[in-house]
Formats: structure tokens, C-alpha cells, sequence
């Protein structure tokens, strides 16, 4: 079973759970007992005292009742919070471990996977499991066993009526799972046209300028009302299929005790002697109702259940991502720099890269050496592989075969974070949390490590401040603004190695003018690294690199 | 109301038969009023599929009405509205609120009718059969009001609560992995998880407490009809034993407490609904009450042509129909907010900007943005097919979707992609680089062929190949039309007709290049300068 193997998973969370897993487990009967035994303490009192007009033995049972009612009540208000508090912790744990997971992933995933999809994983998915697990599975284990306990007392009181009652079981079921596939398609069908009603709302609402800018809200308007009625269509499937069900299980449990009374009237008209009592006849009517109802909502909870195995499954897809790119277990120190004089800093050895086996090769046999202080530049059309080189230095990905060394060590033998705070990168795009300026340069870095007063001259001739406060995905600030910031956010830690990518496209001839006089106050006999389009701004560069379709073709 | 009717009326039936049963003699009877439930239930089953088919599309024609209007309205806010809105907010008032909405019309109005069935009806039925009883019974009610009153409270406060922190851990998630580069760039896994794990924990307390209660409704609501039927068993046993009760007036009082105990019990559900029904209105209210700031004037005219030129008198800015000009000039000099403003996207006060001496104010958007468009920065492009991105603006055909493809110099590359021009773009499909989706913004703009193109910085993502290239493209079709460039490649202005140079919003020089260089202390010839060009290509000085 494939959903056994997915439990699998829970597995290692449940450990420090088992006590009150028993303790659960122990409930159970229990409460579904003092639940089904209630129409037995009706009957014995109807065919006992009632009929015998016996007023003083009433109390005894009526007594009996209240105890079974309030055991039963307790039971499972104990039970429900005992599931609830493991099921929550279990979550949190759960959701705790698909974050750190999440976060040593390697970059070729967040590549191919939207955003949206991790942050639902995380947040939706697991809400659904949660609210799987206290609303689906422990109610299901309570409702089979409160169906056993109940064709147990049947079975005691009349065989007979036990047998006719349970016969009423066959169509409920089989109605019940037809039509519950026809309301888990007709779901389906409307989740999906949701889903697509939504992605276009967020697609126009993220691109709202684009919308009004072609001029084309109208048709915006029509895109949205057309999906907007083929959703209102998959509703009404589900709909009614839900009100045909409803209405048919009402109709099967009248028919049930018609049937009883029925049969009664042929047990007493006959000869046949089998022992009924009006007792007797009222306690089945009442277990009919309590029979039929949790197999009508079983059929719901399996759905609630599938749902929490996609649930799982979903975040399984997650976990078995492989993190790819680790540390290994004592990792070794780049050298200090000045124990470096004449040697390379950074070393590419026969580097070949692509970035899966049936795509094609991104890089191919790349050699060099750069120099503790060496300006460096690569240069190259669109998809030249230029960004590549970076992020393979960086180790944001595994070099395919052939080694990078950095300061004579071989960069997967070092700590993924020292390798980082050794070499720096301004990229092409950047992000901006939301929050302050100061938090978006700090970065959960030491503040003593940042070199404020870089910062101040950076920034002087914009209109940015430390406390200017920044939107998500930096809304409020232009773009070339946001390439300071990503600047700042780099150059205030003094990294050895910095990598500049692309970094002043977005950016004016004058504001870059700036930032250079900056950088030659603040930074010294730094290792410098450009990927440029601009011919301009690789001018002073010690060495040139041009690459073309992954090779490098030409340096000087 | 016919359902609940029968309903209330079946139990009636069945006590009769209950207490006749006895009664040989009254075989026939017995037989007879069993065949009538039957048909009454058949009847009532019949009409039940058809009353909540209703009913729940009642809810349903809701949720389309309010996501039409929602939508409708939202698409028409302008741009700068998003700035402060955040996306996910507005997808929630659109799927949770409205959701919230359509169950008052569905569950909540059948909850109301069965309430109020229950209360009309099926009590004067219980007081019929037995008073005293009745009265015992309905004391509970209180009991059950009042739980279920202070219960759907909490269970309201939590489940506000278990909200927020669910916003606030999807806002954290979401900034934390799209800016997973930066993330990792600056090695900052562990500090980020412990982040993680707060707001995780906080969630974790809150929703503990929401399952909490919630769990308690269930069993509550069992108990107190429960006691109805400890009760029926002790006072109605009473009046079985006095002859006062028959067994089958217990059988039909029995079936009514199963009937008035769902209707009482939702209705705890009923007030949490309803409440979040206010609340959602509240919100679905407060986003349809947003003005759109930039709207026509009621006089406004439709404008077809553009004949002269644009003036912009509060910036002495000219612009002749055929020229080509440039925009140059620092970070926030305020270039893109004139271009906005040039096809108000952001709104201008009233005179502000001419066309044809016609204040744009006064003409109607739709006319004015097919006059005026832009390639605006960020190269926003459909999750559809790359054809109907390129379309999206005007219908076209795949021949004419080349000709502007192999314009923008992108043809080649859509055809390497496995479905070329059927390639879906986005999260589903190819992904493509800044520069293809730069080429491909062009081109839908090109597609347009408006009198007045903006590209705003459109080509900053492209090579100097590929940019020249596309430049000269651009100029030849566009020869009789005027093209503003806002830009930071000097290189590419020195041939406009006009160039402006901006600085704090105000246009500083404007020339063409010629007279911007020879002018003494020019910003312009810093510019120039300080990219290291020396004079144009045919002015080496």
C-alpha cells in the first residue's frame, strides 16, 4: 500500500507520543460502548418497569442513562484532546523539518519549482493534514467501531430485526460510495476552474500596470467571467449530487423503520414466536438513526483522509528532494590571505557544468586562475555561461565533473558559509524583505560586522535612509535603488573575493560613477570579479575572459 | 418548508401504527398508514433534491455575482493601489471571503428554515404530546444557546488568530524562498529556520487552543439530546405507566428530538457563520469602496488621432508627432513617472499634459492608451502561450506574430523551444530569460503599433548586439510615429531628435545631441563623459 508507506513518514514524530497514543486507543471502545448501549437501558426500562407500571424502578434506569450519557461525554472530550494535542505538535514539527529541509536545497530547485508551490506545501497542505487528523481519522475509527458496537447490541435484542435493520446497510453503502465518486469528480472539477480563476486574478493583479498599459482590461473582464462560469458549472455537479445523497439516505432510514413496524405486524399476526416487545421495536429505531448517519459521513471522512494522503504525499515530494550540495563533516579553512602571495585564489581545474544529464553542456572545460587582487571580468553574449561560472564559484551548484579551488582547497571541503562570506555576489536581481533598510543591509548579520559608514556614502546621494521603511519585493523603490541596496548589502561586509554580475545595468552612468568613488575609498586590494555587457566598466580590468557557448574563447 | 412539513407529520404516522400494533382488527389501517409513509417519504425525498439544489445555488449565484464585481472593479483600480495591497490579500478576500459569503446563502439559509420549522412546528407537535415534557426539554435550549454561544466566541477568537499567524508565516515563507539566492549567498539557513520557528510555535499554540473548543462542540451538542431522551425516558416512562403516554407517542417524541437537536445544534454554527459572513462583507466592502483615482470624465472625448505634439507646459517638454527622444538622467530623476504619467497611468492634476492641445484629462483612457503605450520595466508576461502574449493586446495572426518576433530578434529562440509559439510561459511552462521576456514585451507593445511608444528602460536586459539590432528595427517600422526611450545606454541616444536629460523630477536640458554637448557645464556631456564616450560617432572631439 502506497498510503502505508507514506505513514511511514509520521513515523519518527510519533515516538514521544506513544502513552497517549494508548491512552487513546483505550478510550475508544470505551466511549463507543456508553454510546450504543443507550437504546438497551431505553428498551430494558420500557419492557420492564413501564409495562409492569413499576413507577419506583424507573429512577434506577433512568440513573443508569445519565451515567452512560456523561461516561460518554468525558470519554470523548478526553480523547479529542488528547489527538488534537499530538496531532498539532506532530504538524509543527513536521512543518519545522520541511523548512529546514526546504532551506538546504539546492538552487536547481527553487529553479524549477514556483514559489507559490513551497509556500503552499508548508502552509496549506499541512493545514489540510491537520485538519485531517483531528477531524477525519480518529472520528472514523470512532464511527467502525460505534457500527460494531451497535450490530453487537442489535444482535442481542432481536436477531431477527438486527438482521433486517443491517440488510438496509447495502444500498446506504453502495449510494453512499456512488455518489460520493460523483461528488469527489465534481470537486475536483470545480477546484481546478478555482484554481485557475485565482491564478488568473493573481497573474492580473502582479501585472496590473501591463493591463492597463495595453489597454485591455476589457478583455481582462471577459478571460475572467468565462472561467468565472465554467466554475459556477462544476459547482452545480456537486451540488447536487450532495442534495441527491442527502435526500436518499433520509428516504432509505424512513424506509428501515417502516420496514420494522412492518414486520412486526407479521411477527404478531403469526404463529411464529419470536420475542418482540414495543421496547424492543423503539430501541431499533433509534439505532437506525445512529447506524445510517456515520456510514453517510464515512464516505466524507475517506474523502477528508484522501485528502490528507495527497497532503502527504505532496510534502514527501519535498522531503525526498535531495539537498545535493553539503558540507562535509570537518571542513577545512581557506587559507589567510597573505599566506597566498603568487598563488591563485581562485582555481577552475577542467570544470564542465550542465545543469541536468539530458540537457546540454552550460560549461565546458573551463581553466583559469585568478590572483589575490586581481580585477577579472567575463564577457560573453546572453547564455554564454558567464552567470554559471559565478554560481558555480559560490557553490549555489555542483560543478558536473572537474574541481574549483579557492585558496588552494577544493571549495566542496569547505563550509558552504565560509565559502560565501569569502566570496560576495552582486547579482543581477536582488530581493528586498520587508522591513527597513537597515534590516534589508543587515541581514541577520552581526551589526558590528557591517561597516555602517560605507553604508552612509552609499546611499548619500540617493533619497534612501537606514529607517526607510521597504515593501515586499520592493515596490516603493526604483529599480536602480534596489541595485544600491543589493551593493550595500555586499560590500558593507568586506568580503576578500566580490562578485559583481551584471550589477550596473539598472543602474545610471552617474549613480555608477558614484558607487565606484565609493568603492575606492572604502575597499582595497580586494579581488574583484565582473560579468558585464558593458565594455565600459570592464576597462581597468587585469584580465579578460570572453566566453562563447560554454568555452572560453578568448582572454587577454 | 413542504420537506419540513412532512417531516414533522411522518412521526405522527408512525406513532399511530406504533400504537395501534396492538390491534389486530386494525391490520388494515396499520398496512394503510405504512404505505403512506412510504409515499410521503418518496414525495419528500423528491422534493428535498430539488429544494437544496436551490438553496445551495442561491450561495452559488453569490460567489459568481461577487467574484464578477470584485474583479471587475479591482482590474480598474490603478496600478499604484497594489503598491500598499498585497497580492495574497486580495486573492483571500476573493477565495475565503467570498466563500464565506456563499455559505450564508447556502448552509446558513437552510439552517434558518429548519430552525424556524422546528420552532413552529415541531414544538406545538411535542406539547401535543406530552406538556410537561415539552417544557422540561426546552429548558435545555438555554443550556444549549448558551454553550454554543460561548464556544463559537473562542472558537471565533482562535480562529482570527490561527489567521494572522498563518498570514504571517506564509508572508515570512514567501519572502524567505523567493529570496532564497540572497538567503544563501549570505549564509543565512540557521538564523532564518530559528525565524521559522517562532512564528511556527506561535501558530502551534494558537491552533491548540482553536482544536481545542472546537473539539468540544460535538460532544456537547450529543450530551444535551442525550439528556432529552434520560428525561423522555424518566417523565414520559411516568406517563407510559399512567396511561397518560402511549409507546407510540415516546417513538414520535423520540424522532422529534433527533430532529430539533440538528437545528439547534447548527445554530452555533449559524452565528459563526454569520459573523464571518460580516466580517468578509466588511472586507469584500471596503476593496469595492476604493475610487479608482484615474477614471474618465464624464466629458471626456474619444481620441483617434494624434496629429501635432505633446506638451507638458509645467516642464516646458515638447514632443512633435515622428520624433524620436530620449530620457536620460540619475536613479529616481523621475523618468518613468513622466512616461506614466504621459498615458495616465499615474495620474496627472487637471492641464497638466496636452496632446493636440486636448488636456488628457479630458480624454477617455481606453482612447489614451491606444494613442500612448509603454514597455514598462518589468517585463510582466501572461501564463498563456507565447503567441497570445505577443497578441495579447490585439488579436493576430501567427504570421504576423512572426514578423514582430523576428523584429525584437527573438524568432529563432521561440522556435528552439519544443512547442515554439504554443510554449506556455510561466510557473507551468518554459522559463525564459530577462532579456527573452524583455523581446517579447516589445514585441506585444509593437503589436499595438501605437501613435506614441514608450519603452521605458526596455532594453536594458540585451547585449549590444542584440540591442542595436532591435533598435534599428524599432526605428525603421516605427519612421512616421514618435518613440520615447528612457534609458541608461548613452550609446544609443546620440541619433534622437531629442533628448532630455532629468534630474528631481524637473527636465534640466533638452536638445538634441548636438546642442546638449556644446552647451557649457552640460549634464549631459558629464553623462557622456563619465561613460567614458567622447563626444558621438560623428563628432569626435
Amino acid at each position: 500500500m502506497k498510503n502505508l508507506e507514506l505513514l511511514k513518514i509520521l513515523k519518527p514524530f510519533l515516538k514521544p507520543y506513544l502513552k497517549k497514543l494508548f491512552l487513546v486507543l483505550l478510550l475508544l471502545p470505551l466511549s463507543s460502548i456508553s454510546f450504543s448501549i443507550q437504546p438497551v437501558i431505553m428498551q430494558r426500562a420500557i419492557d420492564g418497569p413501564l409495562s409492569k407500571g413499576d413507577f419506583s424502578g424507573l429512577w434506577v434506569f433512568a440513573l443508569a442513562l445519565g451515567l452512560a450519557v456523561l461516561f460518554n461525554f468525558f470519554a470523548q472530550i478526553w480523547q479529542f484532546w488528547l489527538v488534537n494535542i499530538i496531532g498539532q505538535d506532530l504538524i509543527a514539527s513536521l512543518r519545522l523539518k520541511i523548512f529546514s529541509h526546504l532551506e538546504r536545497l539546492p538552487m536547481s530547485f527553487f529553479d524549477k519549482t514556483p514559489v507559490g508551490r513551497s509556500v503552499s506545501r508548508i502552509t496549506s497542505d499541512l493545514e489540510q493534514l491537520s485538519e485531517s487528523l483531528a477531524g477525519g481519522l480518529v472520528l472514523v475509527v470512532l464511527d467502525l467501531l460505534n457500527i460494531v458496537t451497535i450490530l453487537v447490541f442489535m444482535l442481542y435484542l432481536s436477531p431477527v430485526f438486527a438482521l433486517v435493520v443491517s440488510s438496509f446497510l447495502i444500498p446506504i453503502y453502495f449510494l453512499s460510495i456512488y455518489y460520493q465518486e460523483k461528488f469527489r469528480k465534481a470537486n475536483l472539477d470545480s477546484r481546478q476552474e478555482l484554481s485557475k480563476l485565482n491564478s488568473f486574478l493573481q497573474q492580473n493583479i502582479v501585472g496590473i500596470s501591463v493591463v492597463h498599459a495595453l489597454n485591455s482590461i476589457k478583455k481582462s473582464m471577459r478571460i475572467f467571467d468565462d472561467n468565472n462560469k465554467k466554475y459556477f458549472q462544476a459547482n452545480d455537479q456537486s451540488i447536487k449530487a450532495d442534495a441527491q445523497l442527502s435526500a436518499l439516505i433520509e428516504l432509505v432510514s424512513l424506509l428501515a423503520i417502516v420496514c420494522l413496524i412492518w414486520l412486526s405486524l407479521k411477527i404478531i399476526d403469526s404463529t411464529i414466536h419470536i420475542p418482540i416487545s414495543i421496547g424492543i421495536i423503539l430501541a431499533f429505531i433509534q439505532y437506525t438513526q445512529s447506524l445510517f448517519e456515520p456510514i453517510r459521513n464515512l464516505t466524507d471522512k475517506f474523502t477528508v483522509i484522501q485528502s490528507a494522503f495527497t497532503a502527504l504525499e505532496r510534502v514527501n515530494q519535498i522531503l525526498e528532494e535531495k539537498e545535493e550540495i553539503f558540507d562535509i563533516k570537518n571542513p577545512l579553512k581557506i587559507p589567510a590571505l597573505n599566506t597566498l602571495q603568487n598563488q591563485p585564489l581562485i582555481e577552475f581545474k577542467n570544470v564542465w557544468f550542465r545543469y541536468s544529464p539530458n540537457l546540454p553542456w552550460v560549461l565546458q572545460n573551463i581553466n583559469l586562475k585568478i590572483y589575490p587582487g586581481q580585477k577579472v571580468a567575463f564577457v560573453g553574449k546572453t547564455g554564454a555561461g558567464k552567470t554559471s561560472i559565478i554560481k558555480l564559484m559560490t557553490r549555489l551548484y555542483e560543478v558536473t565533473s572537474g574541481e574549483i579551488l579557492v585558496g588552494g582547497v577544493n571549495i566542496k571541503d569547505i563550509a558552504q558559509d565560509d565559502l560565501r562570506a569569502f566570496i560576495g555576489t552582486v547579482h543581477q536581481d536582488s530581493y528586498i524583505f520587508a522591513g527597513d533598510l537597515l534590516h534589508n543591509i543587515q541581514l541577520n548579520r552581526n551589526y558590528s560586522q557591517i561597516d555602517w559608514n560605507l553604508v552612509q556614502d552609499l546611499l548619500s546621494k540617493s533619497s534612501l535612509k537606514l529607517e526607510t521603511q521597504l515593501s515586499e519585493r520592493a515596490t516603493n523603490i526604483s529599480s536602480g535603488e534596489e541595485q544600491l541596496i543589493n551593493f550595500a548589502r555586499v560590500f558593507s561586509a568586506h568580503p576578500p573575493v566580490i562578485i559583481l554580475d551584471e550589477a550596473s545595468a539598472k543602474i545610471d552612468v552617474k549613480t555608477e560613477n558614484h558607487l565606484q568613488q565609493v568603492l575606492t575609498k572604502h575597499i582595497k586590494n580586494k579581488t574583484l570579479i565582473y560579468v558585464a555587457h558593458r565594455l565600459e566598466t570592464i576597462s581597468h580590468c587585469d584580465r579578460i575572459y570572453t566566453l562563447e557557448r560554454g568555452k572560453i574563447i578568448d582572454q587577454v | 418548508m413542504l420537506v419540513n412539513l412532512l417531516g414533522a407529520y411522518i412521526p405522527q404516522l408512525i406513532k399511530t401504527t406504533i400504537d395501534t400494533l396492538q390491534d389486530l382488527d386494525q391490520k388494515e389501517f396499520i398496512q394503510n398508514s405504512l404505505i403512506l409513509i412510504v409515499l410521503l417519504s418518496i414525495v419528500m425525498a423528491i422534493i428535498r433534491v430539488y429544494s437544496r439544489q436551490v438553496i445551495f445555488g442561491i450561495g452559488r449565484q453569490i460567489e459568481f455575482d461577487l467574484k464578477k464585481d470584485i474583479f471587475n472593479h479591482v482590474i480598474k483600480l490603478q496600478p499604484s493601489f497594489f503598491n500598499q495591497q498585497k497580492t495574497g490579500d486580495l486573492i483571500s478576500i476573493m477565495s475565503n471571503d467570498v466563500q464565506a459569503l456563499r455559505g450564508l446563502g447556502g448552509f446558513a439559509m437552510l439552517n434558518v428554515i429548519n430552525t424556524f420549522i422546528a420552532f413552529v412546528v415541531i414544538i406545538p407537535l411535542m406539547f401535543k404530546l406530552h406538556v410537561a415534557l415539552t417544557w422540561c426539554f426546552l429548558a435545555l435550549i438555554p443550556a444549549v444557546l448558551f454553550f454554543v454561544f460561548g464556544l463559537s466566541a473562542k472558537i471565533k477568537f482562535f480562529q482570527q488568530k490561527v489567521q494572522e499567524k498563518l498570514g504571517e508565516l506564509s508572508n515570512f515563507l514567501e519572502a524567505n524562498i523567493s529570496g532564497i539566492h540572497i538567503v544563501k549567498a549570505y549564509a543565512q539557513e540557521i538564523t532564518e529556520i530559528t525565524r521559522f520557528n517562532f512564528f511556527n510555535n506561535s501558530l502551534k499554540k494558537d491552533y491548540l487552543s482553536l482544536v481545542k473548543v472546537r473539539s468540544l462542540i460535538g460532544p456537547v451538542m450529543r450530551v444535551i439530546a442525550s439528556l432529552g431522551f434520560v428525561l423522555l425516558m424518566y417523565i414520559g416512562g411516568q406517563g407510559i405507566i399512567s396511561k397518560s403516554f402511549t409507546a407510540g407517542d415516546f417513538a414520535a417524541y423520540s424522532l422529534y428530538i433527533q430532529k430539533l437537536i440538528w437545528p439547534v445544534a447548527t445554530l452555533g454554527w449559524l452565528v459563526t457563520i454569520i459573523y464571518r459572513a460580516q466580517v468578509s462583507y466588511k472586507r469584500i466592502e471596503a476593496i469595492l469602496a476604493v475610487k479608482p483615482s484615474i477614471y474618465d470624465d464624464p466629458n471626456a472625448i474619444n481620441k483617434t488621432n494624434f496629429s501635432d505634439e505633446i506638451t507638458v507646459p509645467a516642464l516646458d517638454l515638447k514632443i512633435k508627432k515622428g520624433q524620436n527622444i530620449a530620457i536620460i538622467g540619475t536613479i529616481g530623476s523621475g523618468k518613468s513617472t513622466l512616461a506614466n504619467k504621459l498615458m495616465r497611468l499615474v495620474d496627472t492634476n487637471d492641464n497638466e499634459v496636452f496632446i493636440d492641445n486636448v488636456d488628457t484629462k479630458k480624454i477617455t483612457l481606453s482612447s489614451l492608451r491606444s494613442l500612448i503605450n509603454i514597455v514598462p520595466q518589468e517585463n510582466f508576461l501572461f501564463s498563456t502561450s507565447i503567441h497570445e502574449n505577443i497578441a495579447y493586446a490585439r488579436d493576430l495572426e501567427r504570421a504576423e506574430v512572426i514578423r514582430l518576433a523576428e523584429l525584437v530578434c527573438i524568432h529563432d529562440e521561440i522556435m528552439k523551444l519544443p512547442e515554439g509559439y504554443d510554449s506556455i510561459v510561466g510557473e507551468r511552462g518554459v522559463t525564459l530569460s530577462g532579456g527573452q521576456r524583455q523581446r517579447l514585451a516589445i514585441a506585444r507593445a509593437l503589436a499595438i503599433d501605437p501613435e506614441i511608444l514608450i519603452l521605458d528602460d526596455a532594453l536594458s536586459s540585451l547585449d549590444n548586439e542584440s540591442c542595436e539590432k532591435i533598435l534599428k528595427n524599432i526605428l525603421d517600422i516605427r519612421k512616421s510615429k514618435t518613440t520615447i526611450f528612457i534609458t541608461h545606454k548613452i550609446k544609443i541616444v546620440y541619433n534622437m531628435d531629442l533628448i532630455l536629460v532629468m534630474d528631481k523630477n524637473q527636465i534640466i536640458e533638452q536638445g538634441n545631441h548636438k546642442e546638449l554637448y556644446l552647451k557649457p557645464n552640460s549634464l549631459y556631456r558629464d553623462l557622456l563623459l563619465e561613460a567614458g564616450l567622447e563626444g558621438g560617432p560623428d563628432e569626435k572631439s
